[in-house]
C-alpha cells in the first residue's frame, strides 16, 4: 500500500503551550490550544476537556471555558482557543496535558491527549515586581537624595545673588 | 523513503528493507503523524528563516490492544543528497509517554535554524522511537524532506546598527577635519583685520578707577601728608 495515496481518518493533533512568559500569582496568564485535523476526512463533535489540569483551588479562570465543543473541524484546517487564568499562589505546578475527544467518519470515538508544558514556575508577585513593574518609587526617592545637592546649590546662588542688586546699576552710571 | 506530510503506517519488514537508516522498525499497530505549527506555512512551502523558531507536533496513534510508550524524537539535519552525512544533531526530545490502546498523543518539539545553513537546502529527518509493553522497540520516520533555510532579513539586526553608528561616526569626524580646515583659511584671510594692540600709555589720568572721595579731597591737603617737620613748626607756632 502507497502511503502517499492511502486516504485515511480524521487525525486531530493537539497542542497546549502557554503564551504568557511568566507565570505570577494573582496575575492573568494565558494558556491557548490549537487543535490540527491532519487526515483526509473532518472530525466531528471535537471537544476540549482540560478542566482537570487546573483545580478551582489553585487558578482562577478569568475569561474562556476550559470545556469546549467544536462540531466539526474540517480536513486540513485548524482552530484555536484560548484561556485566561489566574494563579492564586506561588510555587512549583506540573501542567499536564488536556484531553480531546473527537468522532470520525465512521463514528469511530477517539481521545487524544495534548502534549504536556511540563514544571513550571509560578512566581511570588513581589518578585515579578522587583524586576518587572515601573520604577516610580525609585525616580522619586534618588530625586529627594539628590535635590540637597542640586535644588540646594540653586536656592544658595540665588540667594547670594539676591544680596548685590546695584552691582550692574553702579557700573552702568 | 520519502514519506509526506501526515500519517505513517509502515510494515515492519517493508521499512527495514527501504531505510538503511532505521535498522529497526515500524509497529503496525501505531499510526503517526506530522504537522508544522511555527512556521505555519512550511507545510507547504518547506521554508524555514534562520533566528526564527521552528515548532512542529508529533502524533501518535495507538491502534492495538497493548501499552505504547514513546521514547524520543530524534531530529537532524542530513546532506540533501546523501541522508547518511549528517550535518547538525539537534537535543533528543524526551518524551516517554505512555500510549494506552485506543488512545493518541501529541508531542512537541522546537528548534532554531543556525545562520551557517542560511541559504542553502537540508534534508530535516524526523525519527520517532517507541516500545510496546513488551519491550520491543520501534522507529518510526515522520518526517524526511529537503527544506530551504532563508536568510532573515526582516527588521533591525545588531550588524546593521554597529555599520549605521559607525558610518555616523565617520561622518561627524570628516565634518570635524573640514571645519578645522576652514578656519585656517578664516584666519588666513583674516590676518590684516587683526587690532592693533596698544602700545604704552597716554599721560592723561583715567580718573574712572579712583574713588570720587579721593578726587573731591584733591584739593585739601591731608593730615597724613605732612612732614614731622612742618607738624613740629606748626605746634611751636600755636
Amino acid at each position: 500500500v502507497d502511503v502517499g495515496t492511502q486516504t485515511r481518518d480524521a487525525f486531530i493533533l493537539a497542542h497546549k503551550q502557554p503564551l504568557s512568559t511568566y507565570a505570577v500569582e494573582n496575575m492573568d496568564f494565558v494558556l491557548e490550544y490549537g487543535l490540527y485535523n491532519v487526515g483526509d476526512k473532518p472530525a466531528q463533535k471535537v471537544t476540549i476537556d482540560d478542566r482537570h489540569s487546573f483545580p478551582t483551588n489553585s487558578f482562577d479562570i478569568v475569561k474562556g471555558l476550559l470545556f469546549v465543543h467544536f462540531e466539526q473541524i474540517p480536513a486540513g484546517s485548524n482552530v484555536t482557543h484560548s484561556v485566561v487564568i489566574r494563579p492564586r499562589a506561588f510555587g512549583f505546578f506540573n501542567y499536564t496535558a488536556a484531553q480531546v475527544t473527537y468522532y470520525t467518519d465512521n463514528e469511530n470515538h477517539h481521545v487524544t491527549l495534548t502534549n504536556t508544558p511540563g514544571e513550571g514556575y509560578i512566581y511570588r508577585q513581589r518578585e515579578y515586581d522587583r524586576r518587572f513593574a515601573p520604577k516610580y518609587t525609585y525616580f522619586l526617592v534618588f530625586f529627594l537624595i539628590v535635590a540637597p545637592t542640586t535644588l540646594g546649590s540653586f536656592l544658595l546662588f540665588q540667594q547670594s545673588k539676591a544680596r548685590f542688586p546695584n552691582v550692574i546699576k553702579k557700573k552702568s552710571t | 523513503a520519502d514519506v509526506v506530510d501526515g500519517e505513517v503506517t509502515d510494515d515492519a519488514p517493508k521499512n527495514s528493507q527501504e531505510d538503511d537508516d532505521l535498522t529497526i522498525g515500524a509497529s503496525p499497530d501505531a499510526g503517526l503523524a506530522f504537522h508544522f505549527v511555527q512556521p505555519s506555512d512550511a507545510n507547504v512551502v518547506r521554508e524555514f528563516y534562520t533566528g526564527k523558531p521552528v515548532k512542529y507536533l508529533i502524533g501518535f496513534q495507538n491502534k492495538g490492544e497493548k501499552d505504547f510508550v514513546v521514547k524520543y524524537a530524534e531530529t537532524s539535519f542530513r546532506f540533501p543528497t546523501d541522508h547518511s552525512y549528517h550535518l547538525q544533531n539537534f537535543t533528543r526530545g524526551e518524551y516517554n509517554r505512555r500510549v494506552a490502546p485506543k488512545e493518541e498523543v501529541t508531542l512537541d518539539y522546537g528548534f532554531y535554524a543556525h545562520e551557517t545553513f542560511a541559504g542553502r537546502p537540508v534534508g530535516l529527518v524526523v525519527n520517532v522511537h517507541y516500545q510496546d509493553a513488551d519491550g520491543n522497540v520501534f522507529v518510526n520516520n515522520v518526517y524526511n524532506q529537503t527544506i530551504n533555510i532563508m536568510e532573515d532579513d526582516s527588521g533591525f539586526s545588531g550588524e546593521t546598527g554597529f555599520l549605521f553608528i559607525f558610518f555616523v561616526a565617520l561622518s561627524i569626524g570628516g565634518l570635524y577635519l573640514s571645519n578645522q580646515f576652514l578656519s585656517k583659511l578664516s584666519r588666513k584671510s583674516g590676518l590684516s583685520k587683526r587690532r592693533v594692540v596698544e602700545q604704552g600709555t597716554s599721560s592723561e589720568v583715567d580718573f574712572e578707577w579712583i574713588p570720587r572721595d579721593a578726587v573731591k579731597n584733591k584739593e585739601k591737603r591731608s593730615p597724613a601728608t605732612v612732614s614731622p617737620k612742618a607738624r613740629k613748626s606748626a605746634k611751636k607756632a600755636d
